[in-house]
């Protein structure tokens, strides 16, 4: 505003100066002119005389005063300026008229001097002239110029005013001005001042808008930062100044650091170094690097935090996420991938590994490494009796017996419910392994109370010893395994080394269950053989028992006797009950239209019972063969079918409903509770070939049968004699109204072509 | 001394081109006559050339110029004082009693002699420059009006 007020002073004043100048220059013009004017006119004069000087003296000297007279008339008239003119000489004056002025001018000659009186015309005539043209450039100019300072001036007071009120101009809350003046310029500056201010709001406001989300996420990103548990750092590799952000993480104090070494107090040691290079390495190579490392708190509190930067124009940016949770949930995780979470114990994975490692330090150091196998016995009973939880509080006592005992060096694992691996590092002889075995036995002496109740556990313990037994790691569990199951076999609480007997048993489980790999998967060494079942009420076939066999490419036929066991334990048997299943559907299919009478029975496992697609595997099976299901029977053992009670008869209720038979087979081996037994949805009870088989001689096998066949009576269930190998006891079981007859008697197991064979010449009389 | 080296410059001059010195003079004095308003009005100058028997030829040759600008030419041995606008000396025996009755007559009296320039009013001066001399003294004798302009290219003459 001074600028622009000093300005119009300016201009008033230059202005004043320029006419001043102007008519100061005007005035020294005049002056100059006139000057030069007069000498200009002298000049003149000096030079009409200095022509003519000689010849007006000259003229006055001889006396020719008419010539004289004439000579300056003529002077005079050329002149126009010069008005007189006196010759003065020693002897004479001449003067040619009267005129006298103060403007004369003397030329010295010889004889005397000529004084020329004269007359400015000259000047006068110039500025008579000069003065015209001033005055007409003067009026015509001066207003013009009048006019435009005063245009210049207006228009600059305009633009004063336009800057007071662009001064005052508030722009968060005025948009625009309003013009001062309809000059073109200014309206034009009040137009792009009116934009500009338009712009200036705009961004105003978006820079307000801008500043408000910048604080809104600058919130939320603390907020966030404070809800995922992070934090931002930034390090100036040139000045080495360390700030950091989010600092709402309350635990950690974050407010007190200030340099980069406050930080990294909090590290621990290694991590501190690491982190050092690495931030040196980001700055010196413009990387990015990534650490998880710890942030140990004022309170002495250990937190995990996975750091991450990058070197951004000569800094390195950083965010610092807690991961404390993540790495104690990824120990943990790593934990129960090598740990049993009941008992803490190292599991079967770390077993693995650590047995490795130790086979290769025995094999550097020529130690021995003894494998102890421990199965806890009758532990399944004390989860049947007690309960579960009771038999893991057992388990956790008994672990922790076993490690009280155990050598710093000695490992110890859980790799099942109730089976325990140890491993004895350095162990001398079979001796020092017999003292381990009564260090645990020992161990185990002193009762458990659960629930107030004293349990005294045992353990049958299998041992393997490297390398006397074998070098291969997994060779020893299985020999150990073996000697377990021996040892158990033996009746419990001892223990048992593996010996050559063993380990040829050994052998051949893993033989056979090999060559049943490859009978599953080529499908025609696995046979069903079908064992005629007979209606005695109507004398004629009621259908048949499906028995497995397998037709062993050396061995040729082998009964289930021969491998059943191996499948079971090889878990192998699922694979097995599935095969007899299809089997089985694909004859009832075949028989349909041949014998569609025929009922097929077909032994379930108790593994396949368990299993948890049993029914959605059964329902599938009916939509692939479309059989009538009533034609199928399925026979679960008594032991099964009294075992967890609630679960049967669920599953018999959705077996029955899909429209199988079902069957109770091996009745009176078991031990059935009527009670129960009145609960299962079932159709048939298989009376146990141990009770039939020696009807004629035992007495008490035939009160049990016919007591058998009440009950089913009552029960309304058929009954099936298995084991009915001569006519006698066909004629007993008859008397007892047995419904159905099985056994050699009739025939023995057969192929299926056979046993078409037999139900068409199937002659009840025969038999009688 | 100054007459001598004048007198002999003239002979030396005469000798060299003395036509050209004749015509020089027939022209210069036309003209001093005609500025002089002694001509009359639609008349031609009469102008009478006084000469002796020694002078014959170039009294002659003057009067040959004189006429080529246009000038009425009377030859005399003796001054006609009647008619004549002005008179020209082609000698140097002029007696003082002619002297008295020429000047008596009021009109120009010229020589072709330099140095005889006393005795008559105007004549021609041979120096750096060939100008005209003119005898003041005996113009003003005569009360002969001059033109003054005669005076800014002429010599003028002093009595020594």
């Amino acid at each position: 505003m001074k600028k622009i007020k000093s300005l119009i002073s300016f201009i008033d004043i230059t202005f004043v100066v320029l006419i001043s100048g102007f008519l100061l220059y005007i005035f020294v013009d005049i002056f100059n002119i006139s000057k030069t004017l007069k000498e200009m006119q002298k000049d003149k004069i000096a030079l009409a005389i200095k022509n003519e000087k000689e010849t007006l003296t000259t003229l006055l000297k001889y006396n020719f005063t008419d010539e004289l007279k004439n000579e300056i008339k003529k002077i005079i008239s050329h002149s126009k300026d010069i008005k007189n003119i006196e010759i003065n000489l020693s002897n004479r004056v001449f003067r040619f008229n009267s005129y006298e002025s103060e403007n004369k001018m003397s030329f010295k000659i010889k004889e005397g001097e000529i004084v020329v009186y004269y007359e400015n015309n000259l000047i006068k005539r110039f500025f008579e002239k000069y003065f015209v043209r001033f005055l007409i450039y003067f009026l015509i100019f001066f207003p013009i110029i009048f006019l435009l300072f005063w245009y210049i001036r207006t228009k600059i007071l305009k633009l004063n005013l336009l800057a007071k009120r662009l001064e005052k101009i508030n722009f968060k809350k005025i948009s625009s001005i309003e013009k001062v003046d309809a000059f073109y310029e200014i309206e034009n500056i009040t137009k792009a001042v009116n934009t500009l201010l338009k712009q200036v709001n705009l961004f105003y406001k978006n820079q307000k808008e801008f500043l408000h989300r910048i604080v809104k996420y600058k919130n939320q990103l603390e907020t966030a930062q404070s809800i995922s548990e992070m934090f931002s750092w930034d390090y100036d590799c040139k000045e080495k100044r360390f700030s950091i952000m989010g600092k709402n993480i309350k635990i950690l104090n974050l407010k007190k650091i200030k340099t980069l070494d406050d930080f990294l107090s909090h590290f621990e040691e290694e991590d501190k170094k690491a982190f050092k290079k690495k931030l040196k390495s980001a700055c010196l190579n413009n990387e990015s690097f990534e650490m998880i490392h710890t942030f140990i708190t004022d309170e002495n509190k250990k937190f995990y935090f996975k750091s991450v930067g990058k070197f951004i124009k000569g800094k390195v940016i950083g965010v610092s996420l807690n991961v404390t949770e993540e790495i104690k949930r990824q120990q943990k995780i790593e934990f129960l991938a090598y740990h049993d979470p009941l008992t803490s114990l190292p599991n079967r994975a770390y077993l693995k590994e650590e047995f490795s490692r130790l086979l290769n330090i025995a094999k550097r150091n020529n130690k021995k490494i003894a494998v102890l196998y421990l199965d806890l016995d009758n532990f399944k009973m004390v989860n049947d009796t007690l309960g579960h939880e009771n038999g893991d509080k057992l388990l956790i006592t008994i672990a922790n017996r076993l490690k009280s005992v155990l050598r710093k060096s000695d490992f110890i694992s859980r790799i099942g419910g109730d089976e325990f691996i140890i491993l004895l590092y350095g162990i001398k002889d079979k001796n020092s392994i017999k003292e381990v075995i009564n260090k645990i036995v020992n161990s185990l002496k002193e009762p458990i109370n659960i629930k107030q109740t004293p349990i005294y556990p045992t353990f049958s313990i299998g041992c393997a010893v490297y390398p006397d037994d074998s070098t291969n790691m997994d060779e020893l569990l299985k020999f150990a395994d073996i000697a377990m199951y021996e040892a158990k076999n033996k009746g419990k609480n001892s223990s048992k080394f593996i010996n050559e007997e063993l380990k040829k048993q050994v052998n051949e489980y893993y033989n056979i269950t090999n060559e049943l790999k490859s009978a599953l998967e080529k499908e025609d060494e696995l046979i069903l053989f079908f064992q005629p079942q007979i209606d005695l009420k109507h004398k004629k076939v009621r259908g048949a028992e499906a028995l497995i066999r397998w037709n062993h490419p050396k061995r040729g036929l082998l009964s289930p006797f021969h491998f059943i066991s191996y499948a079971e334990k090889s878990n192998l048997i699922t694979y097995i009950d599935r095969y007899v299943l299809k089997k089985a559907f694909e004859t009832l299919k075949k028989w349909q239209k041949y014998f569609p009478d025929l009922i097929l029975s077909i032994n379930i496992s108790p593994n396949e019972f368990r299993q948890s697609d049993f029914i959605s595997n059964l329902k599938n099976m009916l939509n692939i063969y479309k059989i009538n299901p009533n034609r199928l029977e399925l026979e679960i053992t008594e032991t099964i079918s009294m075992q967890d009670i609630a679960y049967t008869v669920n599953i018999l209720e959705e077996v029955k409903a899909l429209g199988f038979k079902i069957a109770i087979d091996d009745f009176g081996t078991g031990y059935s509770s009527l009670n129960y037994l009145k609960k299962l949805p079932f159709n048939t009870l298989k009376i146990d070939q141990t009770f039939i088989k020696d009807l004629e001689k035992d007495v008490d096998d035939l009160i049990i049968t016919e007591m058998i066949v009440q009950i089913a009576k009552v029960l309304k269930k058929e009954t099936v004699a298995e084991g009915v190998e001569n006519k006698k006891i066909l004629e007993i079981i008859k008397n007892l109204e047995v419904d159905v007859a099985q056994g050699y008697y009739f025939a023995k197991p057969m192929p299926k072509e056979s046993f078409e064979r037999f139900v068409r010449n199937f002659d009840y009389n025969k038999f009688e | 001394m100054k007459y001598l080296f004048l007198f002999f410059i003239f002979f030396s001059f005469l000798a060299a081109n003395i036509n050209e010195l004749l015509y020089i003079e027939a022209k210069l004095y036309t003209k001093i006559i005609k500025i002089s308003n002694f001509q009359k009005k639609n008349k031609k100058i009469v102008i009478d050339l006084i000469y002796d028997k020694d002078s014959v030829k170039i009294a002659k040759k003057m009067a040959k110029f004189l006429e080529k600008n246009g000038v009425d030419v009377r030859m005399d041995t003796v001054p006609n004082f009647s008619e004549a606008d002005a008179y020209i000396l082609v000698t140097k025996k002029i007696s003082d009693k002619f002297k008295k009755r020429l000047l008596r007559t009021k009109k120009l009296i010229f020589s072709i002699y330099p140095d005889m320039i006393k005795d008559s009013m105007v004549s021609i001066y041979i120096g750096a420059k060939v100008k005209p001399i003119i005898n003041l003294y005996l113009i003003k004798k005569a009360s002969i009006y001059i033109n003054p302009i005669i005076l800014k290219v002429a010599k003028i003459y002093e009595k020594d």
